[in-house]
């Protein structure tokens, strides 16, 4: 994933200091371009969500962070395979017909067999 | 089953921001093809969830740790995954131990005690961990980004 490193710049301290205001706004504004965060999906959503299952007790902080990491992996993942059908498409919207055809031809994908059908 | 997952899908704008990074500008999403994803993402959730417990289980463990959902991703064909999850753990790491020597610092100043048995501050962990999380890591002050090898 060539992306993902933008995604994972975390903010290195600020040191400003002998810069002219031009250049502290410009890079301002880089930062805010680049995700600073480490997380963007609610880790305590998450933690909700994976106490639907029963079977599951406890889970480590560590556990939880890299289910919810993992889980905005996914999404640019899947977002990725589905816009390749867009483009096949040569359409410029995403439909839910590209994330179903996605699925079907991903095998890793396949735990989504079903699942979007309501 | 169905109707838990409408009460705890992921917030939509969250899950539409990761998904218009990832693609070229300029790109829309149909409305439909948002609420999917996000659908997608809590069925994600559950299946890694499942499999990283079949892996605790395996060891004859109750908790799932941060090793069992990364042998879990490895197993469900998401290796890709690995890398940037290692190198995001890292920092994680770093970021809760800066936050356990701040306590304990914190407390020896203080000289009140307020932990439980297990040494762990009693009250809001999540919350405030959750803040540092997406905050970035300014708390810590040893913690400095070094390009990851790609």
């Amino acid at each position: 994933m060539d992306e993902s490193e933008d995604s994972l710049v975390v903010n290195s301290k600020d040191d400003s200091s002998g810069k002219d205001a031009e250049h502290i706004q410009e890079e301002n504004e880089q930062e805010e371009e680049k995700s600073e965060k480490i997380l963007r999906l609610p880790f305590a959503r998450v933690r909700h969500i994976m106490k639907i299952d029963p079977d599951v007790h406890h889970a480590s902080q560590e556990a939880v962070f890299l289910i919810t990491k993992s889980t905005e992996l996914f999404i640019e993942s899947l977002a990725k395979e589905a816009y390749a059908h867009t483009a096949q498409g040569k359409r410029r919207t995403l439909q839910k017909k590209d994330l179903d055809s996605a699925i079907e031809s991903a095998d890793c994908l396949a735990f989504l067999e079903g699942v979007l059908d309501t | 089953m169905a109707e838990k997952l409408e009460d705890l899908n992921l917030p939509n704008a969250v899950v539409t921001r990761i998904i218009k990074e990832a693609l070229p500008d300029g790109v829309n999403i149909a409305k439909e093809a948002r609420t999917a994803f996000a659908k997608s993402a809590s069925v994600y959730i559950l299946y890694i969830t499942s499999a990283a417990n079949m892996e605790a289980t395996g060891n004859n463990r109750k908790t799932i740790s941060g090793q069992d959902v990364l042998q879990a991703i490895g197993n469900v064909e998401f290796n890709k995954f690995l890398g940037p999850l290692q190198d995001v753990l890292e920092y994680f790491r770093k970021m809760q131990k800066g936050k356990k020597d701040a306590t304990a610092k914190r407390k020896m100043q203080k000289g009140r005690k307020s932990e439980d048995q297990n040494g762990n501050e009693v009250g809001d962990k999540d919350n405030s961990m959750e803040a540092e999380l997406y905050n970035g890591l300014e708390t810590s002050s040893d913690v400095i980004y070094d390009s990851a090898d790609q």
